[in-house]
Order: C-alpha cells, then sequence, then structure tokens
C-alpha cells in the first residue's frame, strides 16, 4: 500500500467517523472531489484518501463541530470558494491576516483601491507570505499578485498552485494545478509553491476568527 | 407575476421562445426555447427543446421535454417524460413519469415513482425510491428509502440511513420484470437490504432481509438475519 494513502476503512477506524458523516460531509463539500481516490482491489474499487490532508480535514472538522458550528459554516471555511465580504484594511491587519507592508504593496499596484475583496486579499497574502519566508524578493512578491490577479478565474475553478523559480538570480512566477508535476532545467531552483487552497483556508481562519 | 421586467409568454401552436427573463412560460403546442431562460414558472404540457440553461422556481412538465444544459430550479415535477444532457440543482426533484438524465442530480430531495436514468452522481438529503432506477455513478444521500418495483441498480450507494425493500404489490399494475437491486459497494450507518444483490456492504448495524446476495458484510455494530445470505465473508470490523 502507498504510504501517503489511507483507505476508507483505516480513515473510519482512526478517526472515529462513521460512513454516514463521510458521506454526508462529501455532500456539503467539506472533502474535495479530487481527494477521493479510487482503486482496484479485490473486492472491486476501494476508495483512499491522500492520508495527511485527510486526517488534518477530519480533525479540523470534529473541532469545528466542537464549537457549535453548522456543517454550512464549516463547508465555507474550508472550502476554496472566496469569502463574499469586502475587507477593510484596518481590520485585516488587526487580525493579523496580511502584514501593512504587503498591503502597501498590494496599494501601490492598485492606488485609491479602498476596501479589498477577497481575491485582493489573497494576493496580498500570498506575497505577504513570501516576503516574510524571505524567498522572495519586492519585484517578485509584485510579480505573484499581477499573475494571481490574472489567473484568479482559472483558479476558482480548480485547485491551484503558485510558484516561484528562480535561475541565476532572474525570477519567474507561475500559476499551474495542484496536481501537477513540475520539472525544470538544471540550474532552475524552485523557490516557493504555494498551494492556494490551503492559502485560502489559512486567510478565511484568520479573517473570521 | 406579470410585469415588464418579467412578461408571461405562451406557446400554444408551434413557436420559438427566445432567451431572457420572464414570468410563466407557458408550452403547449411544440416550442423551442433558443437561449438561457430565467422564469418564475415553466410549464410543458406540449412538446419542447430547451437550448439554453433554465433556472425556474418551479418547472412542471407534462408533457416531452429536452433540456440540453444545466437546470435549477426549486421544484421540479415531470410526470411526462424529460431528458436533461447536463446536470440538475433542484431543491425537489419528483419523477413520476420517465426521465433521463446524462449529468449529476443535486436536490434536497428526490422522489423516483417512474422510470429514472441518471449517468452521473446523485447528491440528495432524503432519496425516496418507489419505481425503477439506474445511477452511473455515486447514489450519496442522507436517508435513501428503496421500494424496489423493478430492477434497479446504482455503481456505488452511501449515506447514513439505506433502507431497500420489496415494493408492495399494487392491485393494477404490472410488475417491471426482476424486482432487485444490484450495487458495487453499499456504505451507511444503519443499513436495512431486501432483494439486494452487491459486493461489498459496510456499516454499522446491519440487517439483511430476505433474497440478498452480497460477496462480503463489514460491520462495526452489529450484523442481524444474514444466516440465509449468500455471502462469501462476514467481517465485524473492530474499532
Amino acid at each position: 500500500m502507498e504510504p501517503d494513502l489511507i483507505s476508507k476503512k483505516d480513515l473510519l477506524l482512526a478517526t472515529g467517523i462513521s460512513y454516514g458523516q463521510l458521506y454526508r460531509w462529501k455532500r456539503k463539500g467539506l472533502i474535495p472531489e479530487e481527494w477521493f481516490v479510487r482503486k482496484s482491489a479485490f473486492t472491486g474499487q476501494e476508495t483512499f484518501f491522500p492520508r495527511e490532508k485527510m486526517l488534518a480535514r477530519v480533525e479540523r472538522i470534529l473541532s469545528m463541530k466542537d464549537e457549535d458550528l453548522s456543517l454550512d459554516d464549516i463547508a465555507e471555511q474550508v472550502s476554496p470558494s472566496p469569502l463574499p465580504d469586502t475587507f477593510r484594511r484596518e481590520d485585516v491587519i488587526a487580525r493579523g491576516a496580511v502584514s501593512s507592508t504587503a498591503l502597501d504593496l498590494f496599494a501601490e499596484r492598485h492606488p485609491g483601491v479602498g476596501e479589498l475583496r477577497f481575491a485582493e486579499l489573497l494576493a496580498a497574502s500570498i506575497a505577504d507570505t513570501l516576503l516574510v519566508s524571505g524567498d522572495a524578493g519586492r519585484e517578485e512578491a509584485l510579480s505573484a499578485i499581477s499573475t494571481l490577479e490574472e489567473g484568479w478565474t482559472t483558479c476558482e475553478k480548480t485547485s491551484c498552485d503558485i510558484v516561484l523559480l528562480r535561475k541565476m538570480g532572474v525570477s519567474t512566477v507561475l500559476l499551474i494545478s495542484s496536481a501537477s508535476e513540475l520539472i525544470a532545467e538544471s540550474g532552475v531552483k524552485m523557490v516557493a509553491r504555494i498551494t492556494l487552497p490551503t492559502q485560502i483556508e489559512q486567510l478565511k481562519t484568520l479573517l473570521k476568527s | 407575476m406579470n410585469d415588464a421586467a418579467r412578461p408571461d409568454t405562451k406557446v400554444a401552436g408551434a413557436g420559438d421562445i427566445s432567451g431572457g427573463t420572464y414570468g410563466d412560460v407557458t408550452i403547449a403546442g411544440a416550442g423551442t426555447v433558443r437561449g438561457d431562460i430565467d422564469a418564475n414558472a415553466l410549464k410543458v404540457a406540449g412538446t419542447a427543446e430547451m437550448q439554453g440553461k433554465v433556472v425556474a422556481k418551479t418547472i412542471k412538465v407534462s408533457g416531452n421535454a429536452t433540456f440540453a444544459d444545466d437546470v435549477q430550479a426549486s421544484e421540479f415535477v415531470v410526470s411526462g417524460t424529460s431528458e436533461m444532457r447536463a446536470g440538475v440543482g433542484v431543491g425537489l426533484l419528483k419523477i413520476a413519469g420517465a426521465c433521463t438524465i446524462l449529468g449529476s442530480v443535486n436536490a434536497q430531495r428526490l422522489e423516483i415513482r417512474g422510470t429514472t436514468k441518471i449517468g452521473g452522481d446523485v447528491q440528495a438529503e432524503q432519496f425516496d425510491a418507489a419505481g425503477v432506477f439506474s445511477v452511473g455513478g455515486l447514489l450519496n444521500a442522507g436517508t435513501i428509502t428503496i421500494k424496489l418495483y423493478g430492477g434497479c441498480d446504482a455503481h456505488d450507494i452511501g449515506g447514513e440511513t439505506i433502507d431497500v425493500r420489496l415494493g408492495k404489490p399494487w392491485a393494477f399494475l404490472p410488475f417491471f420484470g426482476d424486482r432487485n437491486l444490484t450495487a458495487d459497494t453499499i456504505e451507511g450507518d444503519t443499513i436495512y437490504l431486501e432483494n439486494t444483490r452487491a459486493k461489498v456492504v459496510r456499516g454499522a448495524n446491519v440487517t439483511i432481509g430476505p433474497d440478498c446476495s452480497i460477496d462480503l458484510i463489514e460491520y462495526s455494530g452489529s450484523l442481524v438475519g444474514s444466516a440465509g445470505v449468500v455471502s462469501s465473508r462476514k467481517v465485524a470490523a473492530t474499532a
């Protein structure tokens, strides 16, 4: 058995959830469709999940249920779809969701924008993550913002990663689907790869807390 | 409702309706809707072809309707025949006639009294069937109640409560051939099965009624009445 996958049966045994719960969560969109991996087994087709992601997600859902959140609330938090609200700069900084440096960077590209939409905030938060980790410089962070803005409609539909590549000091930002593998010529360094659904989830948690 | 923004429209003989926003759309003769429509109510008593997307509060098909694209409605009742070539998103979908859906169905409640063939998946809070159906993908519903009046099948079935029984004979209606349910896997919390053929049945509390043939049963709570089941293995999954 591949070590990074967990069978449905083992998942239920490990977490104590029931078949009914799992199917309900699937209906409510709490577990992404692409995490259900079908493989042949002696009984026919069996379902597997990416082990780490799935165990973390189940734990998260269960802890949110303990806080008495409805399944619809949880779905909104864990789904990669954007929040409908707009956000004020002060609130965003106060919640520690995105730093003022990154927001300034965004404002530089879009002077005069008041309240930020979720997609814009996400772009700024990606820039933030890149800057804070020290992986990217100012220009690279800016180019990450513009790449995301151009590709936003695509990543609303499928799970995407934003990738920063660098070769001999020249950098490139790519937006690719999360499932794809990336092989580059030698000398190219993958400086950062950020999975958007994960980033979205974190951002939502910070904004809602 | 009849105002300037949502005019009513009616095809009584043969005619076309262009896409747009309407109040009540009635097609009594033969009509073609060219383009996407957003209507308050859509009624098809004759023959209709919807070439675009349809969004409506209520849809009633007592004649014959073809939907080429996605359909969204709070209530959708088919008592005639209907073919949906894409997906269906509804509050209540009630099928008393014959229905073919090539895509997937998302519903609060799906009621099948006639014959229904669904190519994709079904997701519903309640799935209530007393007729004949076929689901090409996964049938996923909170409560699944199936009364068998003919041959029914789904690739896989999953939910909280799954209850499959032989339908009570009706005085004037003949049965449609063999009455049984066929599925690869059936998974749920509380499962009751009659006349079912499955490769695997997994659940917490599983009750097997008469005339079942199941290759493998896995249960974590109780297993009742499986003495006569043609089953090669019965496993108590321990937590």
